[in-house]
């Protein structure tokens, strides 16, 4: 039917759909600049300009899907007590935190030390080994209490650096935190000084979880990520920690293209051990002395990772297996938690009981804790998987399970059972997925760094979020800011192949 | 994925109705000092509220969306835009400094204002632009922008004349007919109906060209139209203008701007007249934008309770006896979600049937993407052809399914006669006669700026230099140093006001 | 010395109540004997107050008839009989088997009925005695509890009234105590928040000493409670 009236020259409609416009960086001055955040093809980019150096783009999300699943979830914010900066040059540049921050912190990411027996073409800090910095026990103890003022119980903390094992007094500050009531003691770390047997002893004792940098199992991928071979190493470590029960955390950080082909074989490593917790993916973050100048093409979204843990499970953990942290900006955190039955096998929280039940589990901590809220969902579990036992085929062996649990945690006779004891017989029947985004100058979003709940504490009670910390305020920090490492990051930055 | 995302689900903590949430970051503007600023979307009780921080002036806040659950579901309420087929200007500084257009805006312009004058015979304390009784538009400089609106555009939908006063501006029924095009499918007014009340010869003139007249009547009664429009017997001019424009059938469009505490309480009786008279096509209800001449100083004024499009719309419903409910009402998804509400209602023999109650949204938004007003074209007879069926195979599951199959066929055989092909326009008007629509248009002020709503804006003041400004951009930033009114103020001539 | 002189056998001694009856009775001047299954070391430490043990099932009869047979003659007779022996477990019903109920019925109300017909015979030839039989308040109440550990006690508390009324011709008083949450009791391993929410509703906000309970105890069993039979005695700090 023509249309007499119709122009020659109709509009065609764009290509993408305009969401919604954050806050960004240029990638190349770190300027504040506008973020159109449109979805194309599935995907979701962020359209940028700067004033200077023009139009950028970036992909943040390969499913436009998984991007507005998560601004679904609703959660509340605890905005911190503590406002240490005014607003002057606005979001990222006022950190302290500033008025504008939205959420105080939970998880304290400590850089007890500036130096690093590695040099990794990933590494997304910078590291001064030359009159390297080692925080000294009078400035944790400051940091300590204003955690513990400004923040209330802390259910979690940090220790990095470089790396920290390299500090003398680590042994010590664990300690100390324990004094402080901080039940989660973790140290991350690529485990080389972890072959000391003593060492390994020592940290038992103290409880502490490890965090290990384990990126690939091919010796020529860890070359080019790390800069050598470090299986051997780890591998041992990881046999160490499990004679001597220290709970272990498995932490690569994923590059595409790279080592994306190995995170099956990394999360049948977590599986399969029970000193194993929990599987830590982080998708490659450009920033640091290594990230800045490391190829673009390795860049890899959350959802991909998504991909990757169906393809390793084939179908029985999927992206709606996840949910956001309540307490991260909902972009910042993908969980998945997974209860191993006896006799093999693993079912995701999600499908014991729903989505929504996990996302509450977690709207006070960032890690499931064993608490009452956690025994209400499984008893709820437990009458629904008997009344109704279709709708899950393993309906029969998770009853089993959890029977044999309760047994274990709540004998009726025999001995007390001290709580500490009964949170690990918890913890060795679950298994957590971590998928973790940090953000670089490419990828920046405000929203995100306003909700950051995770921040590297100073002495005087200030507090940067992590995020804002690695691309703009470490390489301003005396502490790391290590000149060669800065020319190098400025030389690479320059002569980066494709950015 | 499908979009836009009709009814998106969410999950919350169990806390997050009780505590305050924050939502995301947008750029907003000081309401003091008027230089962009960081701003923050937080949700508390129910309701939606921008917080700023401004380095000089401090942290504000402004009330954003009366209802957080249809601010929540609007942003998923998106759809392509579509460019228009010229820039006017380049992107160099960054939004919104680079009006208009300039490549990164989202939208054509799906209504384009042309202001021919700032001259008025009003004074009204809600006034929103700035009246300097200074400038008439040139005839070369309104051909000029016909011309330049065609080229840019292709077709347009229509074409708006406005000011200050139009109808005062001498030549203004020749610009009238300067502006029928082939291209153009609608010339219309923006009026106070002073002239059309006592000129009744000029009122004639109007059917006769075929304008549509948008006239301003925010309510019944003189104490509310007093307080929003000066001294004077307005109520006696409207009933008046209202008796010339139906005395010819003018096709006509009433407007109603809402104030809080004002004439809030009479959204009700503005709907009545919309259905009780035939040549009342349509309804725009206005939340106040306390910004302009007028408004930056109208009182009373709380930004922390305003009235926003949920409001109207709640308005509706109450004060209906229940005819319209919330959920008749939707976003528009093509421009901004935050800026327009609406719903359409198909006129039947036993009254007004709201579109969202007989249709599948699918087939809704179809219809109405992308485009302000219904478009009788190949999409929409198979819209309608689909309706049918469904209405007709749904066994009266819908209510009043046979009255609305009733009134469809009717509607198809008169649109689309077996014997002929009736133009574009020719269905136009058949289609006028049994479709009503209710809009909300919500501009924005210097407490409601944001970046992110200006990006997708499709409301553009055309400039005879060929700029094309996004309304409230022009508003804010552009309106104040316009060349044409530059100069000192003129000599107003205000109704009823002895000189 | 409220029981001085007294011959009483005590069923599932060898820790928590039991134990501290044992201890306590023998304090206030009787002589004790008790029963025990597994527990070596637990039997061994209620030896040491002076207490005498068999290892002995309540379910197991011919052992029970030996054990009884054998008190008889060295003793000459058995005074006070305390049926305390019993168990729980934490299950919810959604897990509960039929092995699991059967066994908590069995121990709890099974042993207590197997083991009081073995004493009753040389309490009726006698014309006196005194029978106390350890009940809970899960029994009497509606606390959040393992079904089949309520359903027991209050068949203990059915089976006091029933068996008081009936022996009460031969001068045999029935009583049944009935103890809330205690220290090192059967909910030693409750959840952190069950036992807040239990003190919570307890006027003394605090679980019972084993001492406490032991001394209301030799109070019921002894002659002082002369007109007391088939009650049941809540001791609970005030639910």
């Amino acid at each position: 039917m023509a249309d007499a009236t119709a122009s020659p020259r109709t509009r065609a409609a764009t290509k993408h759909v305009y969401y919604s416009m954050t806050k960004s960086l240029c990638g190349t001055c770190k300027t504040a600049v506008d973020a159109k955040i449109v979805i194309r093809d599935g995907a979701v980019w962020f359209d940028k300009f700067c004033p200077t150096h023009g139009a950028q783009e970036v992909q943040v999300s390969s499913d436009a899907d998984w991007y507005l699943d998560c601004l679904s979830f609703i959660a509340p914010n605890t905005p911190p007590k503590r406002i240490s900066t005014q607003v002057k040059q606005g979001c990222p540049f006022d950190c302290g935190a500033c008025p504008s921050h939205q959420q105080k912190v939970y998880l304290p990411v400590i850089p007890i030390t500036s130096g690093c027996n590695l040099d990794c073409p990933i590494c997304y800090t910078i590291n001064k080994n030359e009159h390297a910095y080692h925080m000294s026990k009078d400035e944790l103890q400051k940091i300590l209490e204003h955690l513990v003022e400004d923040h209330g119980e802390l259910d979690i903390i940090n220790f990095t650096g470089g790396e920290p094992t390299l500090h003398p007094q680590l042994p010590e500050f664990l300690q100390m935190c324990r004094d402080a009531g901080i039940k989660r003691l973790t140290i991350s770390t690529n485990g080389i000084k972890l072959l000391d047997e003593s060492y390994v002893r020592k940290l038992a004792a103290l409880d502490a979880r490890i965090v290990l940098s384990l990126d690939t199992f091919d010796p020529a991928i860890d070359k080019v990520m790390l800069g050598a071979n470090t299986i051997p190493t780890k591998l041992k470590v990881l046999e160490l920690c499990e004679k001597h029960d220290v709970a272990v955390t498995i932490l690569p950080a994923v590059a595409m293209g790279l080592n994306d082909k190995d995170v099956p074989k990394l999360l049948e490593l977590v599986l399969s051990k029970p000193h194993i917790r929990s599987l830590e993916l982080h998708t490659m973050t450009f920033t640091g002395q290594g990230g800045v100048g490391f190829q673009r093409t390795a860049r890899i979204t959350i959802p991909d990772l998504h991909r990757r843990i169906e393809e390793a499970t084939a179908g029985r953990v999927t992206s709606r297996d996840f949910v956001p942290s309540p307490l991260a900006h909902p972009h910042c955190y993908s969980i998945a938690y997974l209860l191993m039955l006896d006799g093999g096998g693993y079912v995701p929280y999600s499908r014991l009981t729903s989505r929504q039940k996990v996302y509450e589990l977690l709207q006070d901590s960032l890690y499931i804790e064993p608490r009452e809220q956690l025994e209400t969902v499984f008893r709820e579990i437990i009458d629904d998987l008997w009344a109704n036992p279709d709708r899950l085929p393993e309906s029969e062996r998770v009853l089993a399970t959890l029977k044999r649990l309760i047994k274990e945690m709540f004998p009726s006779n025999g001995r007390v059972v001290p709580i500490l004891e009964r949170q690990k017989i918890a913890e060795r029947a679950s298994k957590a997925i971590y998928i973790h985004s940090h953000m670089d100058e490419e990828n920046f979003d405000v929203s995100r760094i306003m909700k950051c709940c995770v921040g590297v504490p100073a002495p005087d009670g200030s507090n940067i979020p992590t995020c804002s910390y690695n691309v703009l305020y470490r390489e301003k920090d005396p502490r790391f800011a290590d000149a060669r490492m800065l020319n190098r990051m400025k030389g690479a930055e320059h002569a980066a192949p494709d950015r | 994925m499908q979009l836009p995302i009709v009814d998106p689900k969410f999950i919350e903590t169990s806390d997050a109705k009780t505590r305050g949430v924050f939502h995301s970051f947008s750029k907003g503007i000081c309401p003091t000092c008027r230089i962009l600023v960081d701003g923050v979307r937080l949700i508390r009780d129910g309701k939606v509220y921008l917080r700023k921080q401004c380095p000089r002036d401090g942290q504000t806040e402004a009330l954003i969306s009366g209802d957080a659950d249809w601010f929540l579901k609007s942003l998923t309420y998106i759809t392509n835009g579509s460019r228009p087929h010229v820039f006017s200007t380049k992107t160099s500084e960054g939004c919104p400094a680079d009006c208009g257009l300039c490549p990164d805006h989202e939208q054509h312009s799906c209504l384009p204002i042309i202001e021919i004058t700032n001259h008025c015979n009003l004074e009204c304390p809600i006034c929103i632009v700035q009246n300097k009784n200074n400038y008439m538009m040139s005839r070369e400089a309104f051909v000029g922008i016909i011309d330049g609106l065609v080229a840019k555009e292709g077709g347009l939908d229509t074409v708006n004349l406005s000011g200050g006063e139009p109808t005062i501006h001498p030549e203004f029924l020749e610009f009238c007919e300067l502006a029928k095009r082939p291209e153009i499918a609608r010339v219309s007014v923006s009026t106070n109906g002073l002239k059309i009340a006592t000129d009744i010869d000029f009122c004639k003139a109007l059917a006769d060209q075929h304008v549509y007249v948008n006239l301003q009547l925010d309510a019944m009664r003189n104490p509310a139209l007093r307080v929003l429009r000066g001294g004077g017997d307005h109520q006696a001019v409207k009933e008046r203008a209202l008796e010339n424009l139906e005395k010819f059938k003018v096709p006509t469009t009433i407007i109603s701007t809402v104030a809080k505490g004002v004439n809030d309480d009479q959204i009700g009786d503005c709907i009545k007249l919309l259905f009780e008279r035939d040549f009342i096509l349509s309804l725009l209800f206005q939340p106040a934008a306390y910004t302009g001449y007028g408004g930056a100083h109208f009182g009373p004024h709380d930004p922390l309770n305003v009235i926003t499009i949920p409001d109207v719309v709640r308005g509706a419903e109450e004060q209906t006896n229940g005819q319209l409910k919330k959920s008749d009402f939707l976003p528009l998804p093509c421009s901004h979600p935050g800026c327009f509400g609406l719903t359409y209602l198909l006129k039947t023999d036993e009254g007004y049937i709201p579109f969202p109650r007989f249709i599948e949204l699918e087939h809704y938004l179809k219809i109405i993407s992308n485009r302000g007003t219904i478009r009788p074209d190949e999409n929409f007879e198979n819209s309608i052809k689909a309706t049918i069926d469904q209405l007709w195979t749904s066994a009266g599951q819908i209510p009043d399914s046979a009255r609305i199959l009733g009134t469809l066929k009717k509607a198809l055989r008169l649109m689309y006669p077996a014997d002929r092909v009736l133009e574009l326009e020719q269905r136009l008007r058949i289609g006028e006669g049994l479709v009503k629509t209710i809009f909300i248009h919500a501009f924005m002020d210097e407490h409601t700026f944001e970046v992110d709503r200006i990006k997708k804006c499709c409301t553009h003041y055309a400039m005879p230099d060929g700029r094309l400004m996004p309304g409230c951009a022009y508003n804010m930033f552009y309106r104040h140093k316009d060349p044409r009114f530059a100069g000192d103020m003129g000599q107003a001539v205000i109704w009823g006001r002895k000189e | 010395m409220i029981l001085k002189d007294k011959r009483v056998l005590v069923t599932g001694a060898s820790r928590g109540l039991g134990a501290a009856m044992a201890r306590v009775f023998t304090s206030e001047g009787a002589r004790v004997a008790f029963t025990y299954t597994r527990d070596e070391e637990g039997a061994r430490e209620t030896e040491k107050t002076g207490a005498r043990a068999f290892m002995c099932s309540v379910l197991d009869v011919p052992a029970t008839d030996a054990m009884v047979r054998e008190l008889e003659s060295s003793w000459g007779a058995i005074d006070i009989l305390v049926n305390n022996a019993g168990l729980s477990q934490n299950l919810p019903v959604a897990l509960m088997e039929e092995e699991d109920w059967d066994r908590v019925m069995d121990v709890n109300v099974k042993g207590t009925f197997l083991t009081t017909r073995a004493v009753l015979p040389g309490m009726v030839r006698r014309k006196a005695g005194t029978i106390l039989n350890i009940g809970s308040l899960a029994g009497v109440r509606m606390l959040e509890a393992p079904v089949h550990y309520c359903a027991s006690k209050a068949a203990i508390k059915g089976l006091t009234e029933a068996l008081a009324k009936e022996v009460a011709r031969h001068g045999i008083r029935v009583v049944c105590l009935a103890p809330g949450l205690l220290e090192d009791g059967v909910g030693r391993n409750l959840p952190e928040h069950r036992l807040k929410d239990y003190l919570k509703h307890c006027a003394l906000g605090r679980v019972g000493t084993l001492e406490e309970v032991a001394a209301f105890a030799a109070f019921l069993v002894s002659d002082a409670n002369s007109y007391m039979t088939g009650e049941t005695v809540v001791m609970d700090g005030g639910v």
